[in-house]
């Protein structure tokens, strides 16, 4: 247990290396973006000194990882305010359009995929359905949901606006995690399916079914146990995916979350802001393959002797 | 050993005459080479220039002169859409060559080498993996500003470690196979046994990775340039196409942002099945 987090928290520490050193000499300078027009030596040099970028570059990562560390993220040179306010309404949103997507990737993917191992006949046209959801990146999704629900149909706003009551954001936010989720939930039918599968296909389930044990339990107790490492564990990697994802739907549907910032904030070489949504996505992805570690035991202890 | 005994005779081992795709492959492979010809002959094929505007024509649907109507700007999109494949298949192809030449001299060298070089490569490639690789495109054009050179260098780099873990578990497997070590016992040097024997070994297995990967980096790469990040206006570019085209979508005119999308999921999804195919044949082959 203690390994795979010390191993968690390297990776973070080499990755916020990595991106705060490449961010930190990337082409342009800041200072000279925040001056304005036609500014003096003295007046960037000014600016250079408050931002810290008169110091070196080690002196700089440690202050702002210390600085993070306590809880300071530093400030947006973009907006000119602290990025802790900037991000906290901001995280609230995408965690909710994160969250919702994921559950249309449980309910659809487990479910399409369960469903050739229950209805033999239908397996043909779930191989045609998942082999396009996996082909429909979430900004071709959203143009086609955009043009169908809301434009021909007219169910649902084309904006994701946020901010209303609970109700009224999640109604906004059902098109952009439909979006987000249509390609994911098919990745996760293709492994459900795959596994379900093979689990069907082993020895000890046929004895099982020999044995004339009823078909139902034998499903519930040797085919769904044996299939739900893979499962689970592509499931959870998919929340890193979806937290990634949504720079792109969130983009498209204007939709106020960090993914739409983190565009804004490329563009606008706001590289304090930058650093800081990329080691959230990072962080995603390290926490939910380190919870895996931890399921992937608790589900199948012979894991434990692995790894 | 009983695999000798067996030993198939020369003539039964030879592949059958299309490849082993079978007619659907066979389909597959001619339709995305005749894209792949429109594209190279751009000039030759499409009706307008892309960037020509027609302003008494703009944001039409489709009609005779017009296959697939007018952007917003007036210009042709079906024109558009032949010479945005030239850019939209050229990043993801350079994408795919990178990443599989990367992937591969890593995972067959950490076979080869073994030891801490393995070890490291182990840790470096987990380290690459935890990087998404949409994120790791976004932040080389955070780095390098917007264009399509960026996202495809990071890509490539972000696509490595799928290629190396998936080519590293066939070759770990070849790399104890006997004919390895008659090689090694003949006195063939590592390079030659690599490059003459293992990597062609593993090939179909490379192949297929590769077809697959093909296509997500299409998809990657259209987004990165949907998000105003890749290439920039007015070179013609299927993912540019799809977000130039969103407002006239919301205005009731659909076809300057349909087109790009669907021409772009047909791609994908003829890409995907091709993968399919190969990934078929390379199992039977083991």
């Amino acid at each position: 247990m203690g390994k795979s987090v010390s191993s968690a928290v390297g990776t973070l520490f080499v990755a916020s290396v990595i991106i705060y050193g490449g961010l930190s000499i990337a082409p342009g300078d800041p200072a000279v973006a925040l001056a304005g027009n036609h500014p003096t030596t003295q007046q960037i040099a000014a600016i250079r000194h408050t931002l810290g970028l008169d110091q070196s570059l080690p002196e700089r990562y440690w202050q702002w990882l210390t600085g993070v560390i306590q809880g300071h993220l530093g400030e947006s040179i973009q907006f000119r305010e602290n990025i802790s306010s900037l991000l906290a309404g901001k995280i609230a949103t995408t965690f909710l359009l994160v969250a919702y997507a994921f559950v249309i990737v449980l309910i659809f993917g487990i479910g399409v995929g369960l469903l050739p191992s229950l209805a033999r006949r239908l397996n043909g046209i779930v191989t045609v359905v998942l082999s396009v959801g996996i082909a429909l990146p979430s900004f071709i999704a959203a143009l086609i949901l955009i043009q169908v629900v809301s434009l021909e149909l007219g169910w649902l706003p084309v904006l994701g606006t946020t901010g209303g009551s609970f109700a009224s954001d999640l109604k906004n936010l059902t098109l952009p995690a439909f979006a987000l989720a249509i390609s994911w939930s098919a990745y996760v039918g293709q492994i459900t399916r795959a596994s379900i599968h093979d689990a069907e296909d082993a020895d000890h389930v046929e004895t099982a079914r020999a044995r004339g044990i009823r078909p139902s339990a034998v499903f519930r107790r040797h085919v769904v146990r044996n299939a739900a490492v893979p499962i689970v564990t592509v499931s959870a990697l998919t929340v890193a995916g979806l937290v990634t994802g949504t720079v792109v739907v969130e983009t498209v549907f204007n939709v106020n979350g960090i993914g739409q910032l983190l565009v804004k904030s490329v563009l606008a070489k706001d590289y304090n802001v930058v650093l800081e949504i990329s080691m959230i996505f990072v962080a995603t992805f390290v926490i939910a393959t380190t919870i895996i570690d931890f399921v992937q035991v608790m589900l199948d202890p012979r894991m434990k002797s692995r790894a | 050993m009983s695999s000798l005994a067996a030993r198939p005779t020369a003539r039964r081992l030879r592949f059958p005459k299309n490849g082993g795709l079978g007619w659907s492959g066979t389909a597959l492979v001619m339709v995305l080479g005749l894209v792949v010809l429109v594209a190279i002959l751009a000039p030759l094929v499409s009706p307008y220039s892309p960037t020509a505007t027609d302003v008494l024509n703009v944001s039409e649907g489709p009609s005779p002169s017009h296959l697939l109507g007018t952007d917003t700007l007036g210009r042709d999109i079906l024109s558009r859409l032949i010479y945005g494949a030239r850019l939209s298949l050229l990043g993801p192809l350079i994408v795919v060559v990178l990443s599989t030449i990367g992937g591969t001299a890593l995972s067959v060298s950490s076979v080869w080498i073994g030891g801490w070089y393995s070890v490291l490569v182990g840790r470096v490639l987990d380290l690459l993996f935890s990087v998404p690789s949409l994120l790791v495109a976004i932040l080389a054009v955070a780095f390098f500003g917007a264009g399509l050179t960026a996202p495809v260098i990071a890509l490539s780099l972000a696509y490595t470690p799928y290629a190396a873990r998936i080519i590293q578990s066939v070759a770990a497997r070849e790399r104890n196979l006997p004919y390895i070590e008659s090689g090694e016992l003949i006195g063939f040097s590592g390079w030659s046994i690599c490059l003459k024997h293992l990597i062609p070994n593993v090939m179909s297995m490379i192949r297929s990775q590769a077809t697959i990967s093909f296509g997500s980096a299409l998809l990657d790469l259209a987004a990165v340039s949907f998000l105003g990040l890749g290439v920039q206006p007015p070179t013609a570019e299927w993912g540019l196409m799809v977000s130039e085209g969103e407002p006239a979508l919301l205005d009731g005119q659909p076809s300057a942002a349909l087109s790009p999308t669907l021409t772009i999921l047909a791609v994908v999804i003829m890409v995907n099945l091709l993968g399919d195919r190969f990934d078929k044949r390379s199992r039977r082959l083991r």
